[in-house]
């Protein structure tokens, strides 16, 4: 093969293999790394000195620095994983700036600017070829271990947990995804992997040297291509190489150093270019121009069909454990949270019961969804403590409640837009069992519970409001939790939709679930609560069966206004 | 000794005065557009460029090319705020970092296929002219940008507290559904504040050039910087982003005993990491945890 | 003619329909009431007046004149003026620059002076605070500055969002005496509210909102009466 298309092609698989594994992070994970050439960076300094100095193979070169870089990416992330949006992307930007600055510095050890060489020694184990085939064979067999490896995560729970913390945090953490883990794992799988491209074109080129390597240009370039074909895909950073990689190669030798900066200028007008005419990339848009059915995940693990009848619910076996009516489910005693000078949550006691439908009602402003994010791990109380089963739960993360069998769902819903219906369900299952396929048919069942089972094809994004928040619900209730909070379920739903909310919930406790109602709507606490708590101005003021609450002067007062008699 | 670290001192004092004008801007449009602005540095070195061209060309004094150079870039800040970044308003967050990143490469390199990358740089009959105290020196030309800087400060502080416009501003920067509601048309007021904050890197950029070369990556050089002086001292807060420039500029010029000056940026990038980890709202911020989304 | 129609309004709150066919009027120189649970769309029904929500079908007419097309911005300078959920005073401005904003509209601004003496005349605390900075104030404080700011727009028709939530009994007391006040020197005034008594009791008119649709329309005091009214909020 003509020596310059093995170079094109080999640059191509090259590029490709980078994007897929930047894809990880930006595109699965959806967190924007402007500076992932720093693990590219890593590896190539790594196998090169090994080699130089202990002269390792650089197969095992490669692994090393895979490796060193992977430890990097955990120190890089754990704060910078702190931050979101820009600061983030401009943190990593940071990050690369000081490895590169420091590469120079350390010019002992790295050969400071001028680079280092790497010795001709043609031989398979030293990683040095006279002809470029042996190179494309590597590559491309490194290209195929990045094309399964992505495989494999989409059809992972830890794939699925990505996507799930990348659409929305908040709801994946109350799904049981422990998003910091989750996020870091795949830094440093990605990071892993990034770094063993740096490894590969230090033998391709036989040359490195800190700005070649900590290189600003390739950490663009990398992430361009992935969103540019379409991030959060396998077949996209593929086809975004396909379009950047012969461009790259061809800007290159056309314009040699003639106009330097034009192919980055290209680069910029590409970013926008993008961003504004195709943000989901050019898979996405090449599937709206043809009838595709919707590749990926939904259709390939399809659940068996059989849909059962939705009247007649399969058993949702709650977290095992003896639950007795008479038993407290969950205690909580002194609950203060204050924001600045404005106490919300004032010296609060509170009992659920287990396998009751507990209602808690009260005027605006009067806390009731500071107490709910209390007892849901989103806010820590000032003071007070709650218990669950027994076990000391005041303090612990959303993740880990849902572990212990506390779920809920969003005062305003919290779909992960950009997957299916089933797919969102799934998230929730996989907090019980690693298993994607059982928990896509733990899905289905549950989806069939709330009545979802026709649209389990359909994104999140396109349901109605009612819809998502039956969603919500059905999530919430894949994790299989003994107590389900439910934030106003019931607000905005039409008369109808109110009646079969209702029903639900009466099944579900019919399940052996506990529920907690945070509640506006009057006519639904009425009906279906077996008790109410009143809350008003961030203090408990009544408590009892319905009808009794309803009749106390002090809740009427509270909601009505002053001296308001019920006849 | 001690005159050795006054000295040191004042040149920390006149870096700063530098710093915290090129961080002024990056504040302002941050706090009011909420637009975190990656090609910041790039008006700067477009003003450097412009004032260069003027002074060689035409020979005016760089003092008086601020007169053009502001306005000029201004306008182009108008333009870029309207047609880059007001189309993404309602656009995914990552959107918008991806365009002002773009902006910043295609500024850079459409400034590097221009210009070349040869350093550019002007002698005034100022640019080396310094106040003698004693053992003392003081740089003339870097005084100037200091008081100036100094001014700006004072000059925003009355402006956005008093002028129609200024109050605008600021209203927009406090709570943008209330300015609507008191009739503020917060499209116009993106737009001027956009052009403010890069029309003040082009009277930045001015007041350099007597004494700073520029490349069409000058730019990017002081925008790390201006990032680490805007978390430091607080985004959105101008007064904030005159002190850390201070401070920051003293650090630089006390640190580059310790530390080789190649090593100065690595330390920026560094502090700017370390900041928005350890303590988001900087010295005196108030817009800036909430934004950078800390839980 | 009413200084206010709403007829067959759609309003959605990003992609949730939050309103379905909602019709209203406010009459010149009326208080007029809607009430309704939480999430009812009350403050999105008030927010579609003032332009800033999604409005898919149906339309508003002011003072005679469509208003449809009309930026939010610039609908202040009609005399139609809100005054938002929670106060939203800008909190690092100080009082009186707080009641300059109010009159950042063309039409008030040439009679700032006289209309700052008239505020500080009704709200003589606001002049005693004159140089405070707003977000130190109490709520009640607040809460007047809130409505002088309004007033500095010397606004037509007021539109109220909520405005004894997190006060105290005593000011939503003063509160509502001073919504009346306001009246009597020729304001129209639509409030939302869910202290349902004190609203109704001074409403000439009122509508019941429920989960976005209206449910209720009377003259204030006859529906406080009302059996369904009770049942919509305590669900007897």
């Amino acid at each position: 093969m003509n020596p310059y298309y093995a170079h094109v092609l080999i640059m191509f698989c090259f590029y490709a293999y980078l994007a897929l594994a930047w894809n990880i992070v930006g595109g699965y994970a959806g967190q924007l790394s402007l500076g992932h050439a720093v693990f590219y960076g890593l590896g190539a300094y790594t196998s090169t000195l090994l080699f130089l100095h202990l002269q390792l193979s650089p197969w095992i070169g490669m692994l090393a620095g895979g490796t060193l870089a992977a430890v990097a990416s955990v120190l890089i992330g754990y704060p910078c994983f702190r931050l979101r949006g820009p600061f983030f992307a401009m943190s990593t930007l940071a990050v690369l700036e000081v490895f590169r600055i420091l590469a120079v510095y350390a010019s002992d050890v790295t050969g400071g600017s001028t680079g280092l060489s790497i010795p001709i020694r043609f031989g398979l184990g030293s990683l040095v070829f006279r002809d470029k085939m042996p190179y494309l064979g590597v590559i491309v067999g490194l290209l195929a271990v990045a094309v399964v490896v992505s495989v494999l995560i989409e059809r992972s729970r830890f794939g699925h947990r990505l996507v799930a913390l990348r659409e929305n945090e908040d709801a994946a953490e109350s799904c049981g995804v422990n998003v910091r883990r989750v996020k870091l794992t795949a830094m440093v799988l990605s990071a892993f992997l990034t770094a063993i491209a740096g490894s590969f074109y230090a033998q391709y080129v036989l040359y490195i040297d800190p700005s070649g390597e900590f290189s600003m240009d390739l950490s663009v370039l990398m992430a361009m291509m992935a969103i540019l074909g379409g991030a959060g895909t396998v077949l996209g950073p593929i086809l975004g190489a396909a379009v950047l990689a012969p461009l790259q190669e061809f800007l290159r030798a056309w314009l040699g150093g003639k106009a330097q900066g034009l192919h980055l200028l290209i680069y910029g007008i590409l970013i926008i270019a993008v961003v504004k005419f195709l943000p989901r990339g050019i898979l996405a848009w090449l599937r709206s121009l043809v009838p595709w059915p919707r590749a990926g995940r939904s259709a390939a693990g399809r659940a068996p069909t059989g849909v059962r009848a939705p009247a007649a619910p399969a058993a949702i076996p709650s977290v095992p454990g003896a639950v007795r009516p008479d038993v407290p489910l969950l205690v909580a005693r002194g609950l203060r949270k204050a924001f600045g000078g404005l106490v919300a949550v004032n010296g609060v006691d509170l009992e659920v019961r287990a396998g009751e439908i507990l209602s808690v009602i009260g005027p605006n402003g009067a806390g009731k969804t500071t107490l709910f994010n209390l007892l849901s791990g989103v806010y820590r109380p000032d003071a007070g403590s709650i218990l669950y089963r027994g076990v000391d739960v005041t303090r612990v993360e959303p993740h880990y409640a849902c572990g212990r069998g506390i779920a809920r769902t969003f005062q305003i819903p919290k779909p992960f837009a950009d997957v299916t219906v089933l797919e969102n369900v799934v998230v929730g299952a996989l907090s019980r069992t690693p298993s994607v396929r059982e928990a896509r048919a733990a899905s289905a069942e549950v989806l069939a519970l709330v009545g979802l089972a026709e649209r389990r094809d359909t994104l999140a994004s396109s349901l109605t409001p009612g819809d998502q928040k039956r969603l919500e619900l059905a999530r919430a209730l894949a994790t299989r939790p003994s107590l389900l909070m439910l934030d106003e379920l019931m607000a905005g739903l039409t008369p109808t939709e109110l009646g079969a909310a209702m029903d639900l919930v009466g099944r579900i406790r019919g399940l052996g679930v506990t529920v907690v109602l945070v509640e506006h709507v009057m006519q639904v606490v009425m009906q279906i609560s077996d008790r109410v708590i009143v809350l008003h101005l961030g203090e408990k003021i009544a408590e009892g069966p319905p009808a009794a609450v309803a009749a106390d002067t002090r809740v009427v007062t509270a909601y009505l206004g002053d001296e308001y008699a019920v006849a | 000794m001690t005159s050795l670290i006054v000295q040191v001192a004042i040149n920390g004092l006149l870096l700063g005065g530098i710093y915290a004008l090129v961080a002024i801007g990056l504040t302002l449009i941050f706090g009011v557009v909420r637009v975190v602005n990656f090609a910041q540095g790039e008006f700067l070195m477009l003003g450097m460029y412009l004032a260069f061209w003027l002074f060689a060309f035409w020979g005016v004094d760089p003092y008086l090319a601020v007169l053009v150079t502001a306005p000029a870039i201004f306008a182009l800040g108008v333009l870029v705020q309207r047609v880059f970044i007001r189309p993404f308003f309602n656009a995914p967050s990552n959107s918008l970092i991806l365009v002002t990143f773009g902006l910043s490469i295609i500024l850079q390199n459409s400034a590097l296929l221009a210009w070349k990358s040869d350093p550019r740089a002007i002698e005034t009959s100022y640019s080396n002219a310094a106040l003698r105290l004693g053992e003392l020196s003081v740089s003339v030309p870097r005084l100037v940008i200091l008081v100036v800087t100094l001014g700006i400060v004072a000059g925003l502080y009355v402006v956005l507290q008093r002028t129609y416009w200024g109050m605008a501003m600021s209203a927009v920067a406090q709570d943008r559904k209330a300015a609507v509601l008191m009739g503020v048309n917060i499209h116009w007021v993106y737009m001027l504040t956009f052009g403010l904050g890069v029309g003040l890197e082009a009277v930045a950029g001015t007041l350099l050039i007597p004494v700073y070369s520029v490349t069409p990556s000058t730019g990017a050089t002081f925008t790390i910087v201006a990032f680490v002086v805007v978390v430091l001292g607080g985004m959105g807060n101008v007064f904030g982003a005159f002190l850390a420039g201070l401070i920051i500029g003293l650090i630089e010029a006390f640190s580059g005993f310790f530390i080789s000056p190649q090593l100065q940026g690595a330390l920026y990038y560094a502090m700017f990491v370390a900041i928005l980890v350890a303590r988001p709202q900087g010295l005196l911020g108030v817009v800036g945890a909430q934004e950078m989304g800390f839980r | 003619m009413p200084l206010l129609e709403v007829a067959g309004v759609d309003a959605f709150q990003g992609r949730v329909q939050v309103l379905w066919q909602v019709s209203l009027r406010v009459e010149p120189g009326e208080i007029v009431s809607v009430v309704g649970s939480n999430g009812a769309g009350k403050s999105t029904l008030i927010d579609t007046v003032s332009g800033l929500t999604t409005r898919t079908a149906g339309t508003i007419t002011f003072a005679g004149r469509t208003i449809d097309q009309v930026p939010p911005h610039e609908r202040v300078a009609l005399g139609l003026v809100q005054i938002p959920e929670g106060r939203r005073l800008f909190p690092f401005m100080s009082v009186v620059a707080n009641l300059r904003m109010g009159s950042f509209n063309g039409r008030a601004r040439a009679r700032q002076r006289e209309n700052l003496e008239r505020v500080f005349g009704f709200f003589p605390v606001l002049r005693s605070r004159m140089h405070q900075v707003a977000g130190t104030l109490s709520g009640g404080e607040q809460q007047m500055l809130t409505i002088g700011r309004a007033l500095m727009a010397e606004p037509t028709m007021l539109m109220i969002d909520e405005p004894s939530l997190g006060l105290a009994p005593l000011f939503v007391k003063t509160m509502f005496e001073v919504v009346q006040s306001i009246r009597a020197q020729g304001v129209t005034v639509l409030l939302v509210e869910q202290n349902v008594r004190k609203a109704l009791a001074m409403s000439d008119r009122a509508y019941v909102l429920e989960n976005g649709r209206i449910v209720l329309e009377g003259a204030g005091p006859d529906l406080l009466e009302d059996r369904h009214l009770r049942q919509a909020y305590l669900g007897l």
